[in-house]
């Protein structure tokens, strides 16, 4: 179980090339919780091990990656390292989880592989993303060190129990850091006879999501174009860049269930700094 | 079975305690009657004795009779096939503006079907998680799978008590099915038919416009006691989702027992007695045994 009374900030610090710095500790970091200053207790240093919940959306509207579920063997496992932990789940009509974090490669792939084996039907429909990841920061909140989720979605969520803010909260609340592979493209939808157009964006909750819980999102701009980067080099870029975080532990800074808002800042300019935005105290 | 098929024996209740409730321990067929006036409205108010109710011809008397406010169950069913997209955000407000025109004890579940069948699992009176899902659940897109969708709908009704409503608004019949969801229309019509569900369709003027299929589907609805509205480009889709909560809350609720169960197709026929009064209720029942 994570220690009750700190808060642990996963930080991303990197260069404007995109690699990691290294080498930072408490006095290079600014920490803020509600515009004021909190003071810093421990600084962990990348890489750190993971404990990960891996969600591979295979409703049938998922036709932005064909075979998604080959990932597990091809970018999943093999981005793993020693003392990392994962589970693998599908979101058909329902969430199907492995039943245990493992860190042996075998048992995850075969976890994995028994949790994508759902019947074809069950892919259309509904599709409770919002429910899947709630429950998948449920499973991570017990858990002690990093923790994340990585899912891959088009963000058209149905028949779900709780709502997206439901799931946001609940992965806020577990300090996990969601990580986001999805179209996040911008649509434009032609309404009546008016000639107006309505913009919808699937990934706008994804992306929020993203940002609250210090999580990266790709492709990271949402225009109409945007192109997937091929699964195979996302997903192992997404693993790395929880792995490749900072840990900062503060006090928590008020009573079991509020809410604050968080803001890190480096000293040292021309950094890109990465951290959750949301703080909610067990 | 024939279309004539409309029964349902049933043993009325009520899930909600402050509503007239109904309980019996002989089967009462139940039906729900809408009367309007010469000019369309509503008329509520009358009284038990100003119906008759014949079964294959013969009158029965009226065991059960209410003209209280009814609450509504009812599955709201949003075609949202590739061809609704122009009209997304006009459902997403209409559907919001329905919500709006609950009463406490109504209850409503939000389904959509295109390029899944996705019935939320949640069936309630809480204006605050319908307006969620409303607003968090409508994706447009694929094809039209009327029929596999309006069977979920009444199956995730089944085992409700009282009056069971699917109201369906599309653009079109049935275009295409989804794996383990392919059903008919005449699958469709026994369900609705022997369970009792009551159907509601507003048509939106669409490309796909099946007058055969159309013209079957719109004579289900009516055998159910339900209605049908046909919605033009210039038509107000939000007063007609108000239109239907007010008419399914208005409706007269009337009983009666039936005689011993033979598993037969009986005709209905509701009358009301009132100048310029016409009455719209199921046109027939079956006398399943229980």
């Amino acid at each position: 179980m994570p220690p009750t009374n700190v808060a642990s900030i996963a930080v991303s610090v990197t260069t404007d090339t995109g690699s990691t710095v290294g080498g930072l500790t408490a006095g290079d970091f600014d920490v803020r919780v509600d515009g004021q200053p909190a003071a810093i207790q421990r600084v962990t240093a990348p890489p750190v091990p993971i404990t990960l919940v891996v969600l591979f959306d295979i409703t049938s509207s998922m036709t932005m990656y064909g075979g998604i579920e080959e990932e597990i063997a091809r970018s999943v496992v093999p981005s793993l390292r020693a003392g990392d932990r994962a589970r693998v789940g599908a979101i058909a009509n329902r969430l199907s989880l492995a039943p245990v974090f493992s860190s042996a490669p075998r048992e995850i792939l075969a976890a994995g592989r028994k949790a994508m084996s759902v019947r074809r039907e069950d892919r259309y429909g509904p599709s409770p993303i919002w429910d899947a990841l709630k429950t998948s920061a449920d499973a991570l909140a017990s858990e002690s060190g990093r923790r994340a989720i990585l899912i891959v979605t088009d963000g058209r969520a149905t028949g779900n129990a709780v709502s997206a803010a439901d799931a946001v909260d609940a992965a806020v609340a577990a300090e996990a850091v969601v990580e986001v592979l999805s179209e996040n493209r911008t649509s434009f939808y032609r309404q009546g006879a008016e000639q107006s157009y309505v913009r919808v964006r699937t990934g706008y909750v994804l992306e929020e999501l993203a940002r609250l819980t210090g999580g990266l999102i790709l492709p990271s701009d949402p225009k109409p174009t945007a192109d997937l980067p091929p699964a195979s080099e996302a997903i192992p870029r997404l693993i790395n860049d929880v792995r490749e975080m900072y840990s900062i532990e503060i006090a928590q800074p008020g009573p079991a269930g509020s809410a604050h808002r968080v803001e890190v800042r480096v000293k040292r300019g021309g950094l890109a700094v990465r951290a959750r935005s949301a703080l909610r105290v067990p | 079975m024939t279309r004539a098929a409309c029964v349902l024996v049933a043993v009325l209740a009520s899930a909600a305690s402050s509503q007239p409730t109904f309980r019996s321990s002989v089967q009462t067929v139940a039906i729900h009657a809408t009367v309007r006036d010469a000019s369309g409205r509503l008329v509520p108010n009358l009284s038990k004795d100003q119906f008759s109710v014949f079964d294959n011809g013969k009158p029965v008397e009226i065991t059960t009779f209410s003209n209280d406010i009814q609450p509504i169950t009812v599955a709201l069913l949003l075609d949202m096939s590739g061809s609704m997209i122009p009209r997304v955000l006009l459902v997403r407000d209409s559907t919001l503006k329905f919500i709006d025109a609950l009463l406490p004890e109504d209850r409503a579940r939000i389904c959509t079907f295109g390029d899944e069948i996705a019935i939320s699992p949640i069936l309630t009176g809480d204006k605050s998680i319908l307006t969620r899902i409303a607003r968090e659940e409508l994706w447009p897109g694929g094809a039209t799978p009327l029929w596999g969708a309006m069977y979920a709908a009444m199956e995730s009704l089944a085992k409700e008590p009282g009056r069971r409503v699917v109201l369906v608004l599309t653009d079109g019949i049935n275009d295409g099915s989804l794996p383990g969801r392919k059903k008919d229309f005449g699958e469709v019509r026994d369900r609705a038919i022997k369970e009792g569900f009551m159907l509601y369709a507003v048509y939106m003027q669409g490309y796909q416009q099946d007058d055969g299929a159309k013209r079957k589907f719109l004579t289900l609805i009516d055998d159910t006691g339900g209605g049908h509205f046909q919605m033009g480009p210039e038509d107000d889709l939000q007063s007609t989702f108000v239109r239907i909560a007010d008419e399914l809350r208005r409706q007269y609720l009337i009983g009666f027992t039936p005689g011993p169960p033979d598993g037969r197709e009986h005709k209905l026929e509701v009358k009301v007695n009132g100048a310029g009064l016409t009455v719209r209720a199921r046109t027939s029942y079956v006398a399943v045994r229980q």
